[in-house]
């Protein structure tokens, strides 16, 4: 290949790695499964890269074998909320990449039909999310009338957030009144008397607002050296987290319950 | 105070019910109206009868 060849292959190939790992950052994954992926991509088309991952930003640098040639790319995260299906698509395109061969512009063909792919239905969500917390609050203990206030106050608190999110409002305030209506709706045990396990009530109705995949990553990227990301996911979680205790404390006070 | 609490918590889930309803029936009103324009109407009818209206107003 002569050197304007090169720059081509290698401005294809870097532009579509970095809208890969921007992909990736953006559906929650860590930053080691990113560096994996691209590695695996990377050898197949016979490039060596050299990736910088930034909380907000991913700066992928393409080289030829012979390091002689380069092409640097920086691009956002795409997305920004957390989606596994998203997450194991694009592992599983990285692997065929390996498998079947794929050039790059057959994989980035791929990646924008995995990008279009429509996320899981928001009132499933919904249902599935009321359904795992009232599971909470029967694993630690509460009655059927707790459980059963627990998924009205998870209905009720993740619907205000979903429609607060589509609308664009900022993920804090969101976090805070979802917060507050969920815990609203779980102080109705200590109100009418309803159950005999009104606290684990209260307590598990805000559960599904915990952020724990960010608590999970910051986790990850702080056991594989990547400490820059890990502190600003821990940061993140640990803000939404105050967030969530502002809304609780809110909805307790409201209703007169006794914090301690 | 068990009837104030309760006053307190009906008003805080009916104002968050009706303004999550309000909220839905203004997307849903939005969307139909959009779907109407594109349905029922065509560009060249709505830039026509803009062009009647400034007729009107200047023979007047």
């Amino acid at each position: 290949m002569d050197d304007g060849e090169i720059h081509d292959y290698l401005k294809s190939t870097c532009l579509f790695l970095s809208k890969y790992a921007s992909a990736l950052l953006g559906c929650g994954a860590t930053c080691i499964r990113i560096e994996k992926n691209i590695g695996r991509i990377a050898d197949t088309f016979g490039v060596h890269v050299d990736m910088t991952l930034l909380p907000a930003h991913v700066i992928v640098v393409v080289w030829d074998c012979d390091h002689t040639h380069s092409y640097n790319c920086s691009a956002k995260p795409i997305g920004g909320m957390t989606d596994f299906c998203r997450n194991i698509e694009l592992s599983k395109l990285s692997w065929r990449i390996v498998e079947k061969n794929l050039s790059c512009d057959e994989a980035a063909i791929e990646l924008d039909r995995i990008l279009s792919l429509p996320q899981l239905n928001k009132w499933i969500v919904l249902l599935l999310t009321s359904a795992a917390n009232a599971s909470f609050c029967r694993l630690f203990g509460g009655d059927f009338k707790a459980v059963g206030i627990v998924f009205c106050a998870t209905l009720l608190g993740f619907f205000l957030k979903q429609i607060m999110i589509e609308d664009k409002i900022d993920l804090r305030i969101t976090t805070i009144a979802s917060a507050f209506l969920a815990s609203v709706v779980g102080a109705s045990g200590y109100l009418f008397g309803i159950s005999n396990t009104p606290e684990l009530a209260l307590g598990t109705s805000v559960l599904f607002l915990i952020p724990g995949i960010p608590y999970i990553n910051a986790g990850s990227d702080l056991f594989t050296n990547h400490y820059l990301c890990a502190v600003s996911r821990f940061i993140q979680a640990v803000i939404l987290t105050i967030c969530l205790t502002l809304g609780l404390c809110g909805g307790m006070f409201l209703m007169q319950m006794k914090f301690f | 105070m068990t009837t104030h609490l309760i006053i307190t918590w009906f008003a805080i889930i009916g104002i968050s019910i009706v303004g999550i309803m309000l909220r839905c029936i203004v997307k849903f009103n939005n969307y139909t109206n959009h779907y109407q324009f594109i349905s029922f109407n065509t560009p060249e009818d709505f830039f026509e009868s803009d062009d009647d209206d400034n007729d009107d107003e200047t023979e007047e």
